[in-house]
């Protein structure tokens, strides 16, 4: 091999950078100990060599690279245990093994020595791999006979360990730090990935989200629209009804009329009076008449309730006041009944906060209804006050509510039995019970079988104690206030400008509305309209002369400009405010 | 003397009523179910002592009628009370505001508008 001449010393260094030169070039371990058994093999006269390096744990030894035998167990890879081994005594120590002999060394692993003396290896050296002290492997090199080393060999052996130890350890520690850079790429990019999905994720979920909102927001336009029209629907039922009863009223008054008036022998009759066959029959005509008009009055009440239309002006109420008339006006209800209807207050009654007309209808409804369930005793209309709020009460002695029936007295048509003998629409509790509501109160009701029933309910006390007067029977009035002074003019409006209309009306004025020209002329000569309003589209043929004729002011509205002695002109289409601010000025003018 | 009243109402049966019971009453009364025709009776006969208006008629809005006669007599107008079947408080507070001296809600008993008429006219008196 190499001997210690100067020759020899120059041929070590030479070997020596040669191996550095080669393994220092490869980073990637696996490649490098490829080069590294290669460069071995080429500068050092051996037969075979074989790398091994310390497994993660430093517990065996992989094969990693060899030359020069074969060997059909052994491949890269395979594992030696350090214990027991020549390659793990050449680790352990850190120090060349040499004159090894396979033929007869039991610290060789089986495999290993099998596969060497097939080939007639029978000399080795052990090189450690040396990385800062500690051997991270072992070159194995195989001769045909055992050798023997000088200071230099050994020398120069050491350097190449150190050499393809540095190489090694070096290359491992730039894998491991690539490694840990993919991982961390990886892991980076997976990240990434992760935050991208969870971004498309959160869109999805923000899509979904949108599209629930979107439904629900088309859910409530529906239900707007729905309520929309049912609040319209309600409108008109209100309309129709209010319509309705008026056009029943006048009908029930000839009935009611005659029918009373039959039965108190009025003074159209004459001297005549009704025979007892009659009677009894115009009595029932009459009652029926007045059954009818309170059917409408409750229906109508109830359709106002329930479309928002009823509004409550509250005010001052002297609630003696109103409970003594309430009382001395149903006492006509009585007819014959042995009932004493009374009031009972404290001597300093608070005026209440409510609104008189539905106060007096609630308390004619509660006297009323317990008429009708009382055959005798007493009906007792009472206030007090009570917590801060003044209590209003109507008690009777009468046949009293089962106490299964009381939850549902408030029902429409539950409220009375359906014997028509007690003659009730079946809408007043339900009616009353809404009004007291309306006034900030709440109609309870206490009854005991066969004795009676008390109704009541609190209302706020007035903040002012200074007494509102109250009205007169509801549907007769007589106005005590004189009269607000007539008002400034008349126009005689032939347009079919509805707004029009309305805007003039609203500005004060007394508006006529002929159907045609006719009418027209009639009305001018009764009334002597301020100002004839006239739409051209009204006019008849002779519109242009008929104008002429009129013995007013006369305003026009035309598609367009014409040529006509008239006092106003308007071309459509109009602006109601600016038709009243004109016709205000010109009828100003005309004031002496 | 007796009181002349003008009924303008175009129900004619609940018209007959009215008549019936104030003639009873011993006013005499005149009958028209036009506003139009009304305008023409005062303009042609005496001055009414009272004039009954219903609100709705076929050619004038009742409550135009109101303020139509009440400017046709000036300071001297005789009252005006509105018979009406349009009941409610707004249409109540619609007659006092126009310058109905009273308001009759139909349906009514005769009693109830003799009673009115007596009084407005007794004030008159």
């Amino acid at each position: 091999m190499i001997d210690d001449s100067p020759e020899s010393r120059a041929q070590s260094l030479a070997t020596i950078n040669a191996i550095a030169d080669t393994v220092y070039r490869y980073r990637d371990p696996n490649a490098l100990v490829e080069k590294a058994v290669d460069v071995i093999i080429q500068y050092i006269p051996v037969t075979s060599v074989a790398l091994l390096l310390l497994a993660p744990g430093g517990e065996s030894l992989d094969l990693v690279a060899w030359r020069g035998f074969t060997s059909e167990t052994l491949q890269v890879g395979s594992r030696l245990p350090i214990h027991g081994s020549l390659t793990g005594l050449t680790v352990t120590h850190c120090e060349i093994i040499t004159d090894y002999d396979i033929a007869h060394s039991e610290a060789l692993e089986p495999r290993v020595q099998r596969a060497l003396l097939a080939q007639g290896l029978t000399g080795c050296i052990s090189v450690p791999l040396l990385f800062q002290e500690h051997a991270i492997g072992a070159a194995n090199l195989i001769f045909h006979e055992s050798q023997r080393l000088t200071r230099l060999q050994r020398e120069t052996l050491m350097a190449i360990g150190k050499t393809i130890g540095l190489a090694v350890a070096n290359a491992q520690h730039v894998a491991r730090i690539e490694a840990e850079i993919q991982e961390r790429r990886r892991v980076e990019a997976e990240l990434v990935s992760y935050r991208e999905h969870l971004e498309e994720l959160v869109a999805a979920r923000t899509a979904d989200l949108e599209d629930a909102n979107g439904l629900l927001r088309e859910m409530n336009v529906r239900l707007e629209a729905a309520q929309r029209h049912a609040e319209e629907i309600s409108q008109a039922k209100t309309v129709f009804l209010s319509n309705m009863s008026h056009e029943m009223r006048t009908p029930l008054s000839v009935i009611i009329g005659y029918a009373s008036s039959m039965l108190k022998q009025s003074p159209i009759y004459g001297d005549v009076s009704l025979p007892d066959l009659y009677r009894n029959d115009i009595a029932l005509i009459l009652d029926n008449g007045q059954y009818i008009l309170r059917l409408i009055n409750d229906l109508l009440d109830l359709s106002k309730i329930e479309a928002g239309r009823l509004e409550m002006h509250p005010v001052e109420v002297d609630l003696a006041a109103l409970l003594n008339e309430a009382i001395h006006d149903s006492m006509a209800l009585l007819h014959d009944k042995p009932i004493a209807l009374r009031t009972a207050f404290p001597e300093s009654l608070p005026l209440a906060w409510a609104d008189p007309v539905r106060m007096r209808q609630i308390a004619l409804n509660l006297i009323s209804n317990a008429i009708k369930f009382t055959r005798s005793g007493t009906i007792t209309a009472s206030a007090e006050v009570t917590e801060n709020r003044v209590r209003v009460s109507v008690a009777d002695t009468g046949i009293g509510i089962a106490e299964s029936a009381l939850p549902h007295i408030f029902e429409r048509f539950r409220g009375t039995p359906s014997d028509r003998r007690y003659d009730g629409t079946g809408l007043g509790l339900n009616i009353t019970r809404q009004l007291v509501g309306m006034q900030g109160g709440e109609l309870m009701v206490t009854s005991t079988l066969g004795q009676g029933s008390t109704f009541s309910f609190t209302l706020k006390i007035a903040p002012n104690q200074t007494a509102t007067p109250l009205h007169q029977n509801g549907h007769i009035r007589i106005f005590e206030v004189p009269a607000t002074p007539a008002p400034p003019g008349t126009i005689l409006i032939l347009a079919p400008d509805l707004v029009l209309r309305t805007a003039i009306e609203s500005a004060g004025y007394i508006v006529l509305c002929p159907e045609d020209q006719i009418q027209a002329d009639a009305m001018i000569a009764r009334f002597t309209p301020d100002l004839v309003l006239v739409d051209t589209s009204f006019l008849a043929q002779d519109g242009q002369v008929w104008i002429k004729t009129l013995p007013c002011k006369v305003g026009l509205i035309a598609d367009k400009f014409q040529a006509v002695n008239v006092d106003l002109f308007f071309i459509k289409p109009v602006d109601p405010n600016q038709v009243v601010a004109a016709l205000q000025q010109t009828l100003a003018e005309s004031r002496p | 003397v007796t009181h002349y009243i003008l009924l303008v109402e175009d129900n004619q049966a609940h018209a007959d009523l009215m008549i019936r019971t104030l003639a009873a009453e011993g006013y005499s009364v005149q009958h028209t179910s036009h506003g139009l025709d009304a305008a023409a009776m005062i303009q042609r006969e005496a001055r009414p002592s009272l004039i009954l208006m219903d609100f709705d008629l076929p050619d004038i809005d009742g409550r135009n009628m109101v303020l139509l006669l009440r400017k046709q007599f000036g300071e001297s107008a005789p009252p005006i009370v509105a018979v009406t079947a349009r009941t409610s408080e707004g249409d109540i507070q619609d007659g006092q505001r126009i310058g109905c001296a009273a308001f009759i809600g139909k349906p009514f008993y005769p009693d109830e508008l003799v009673q009115v008429v007596n009084r407005l006219l007794k004030d008159t008196a």
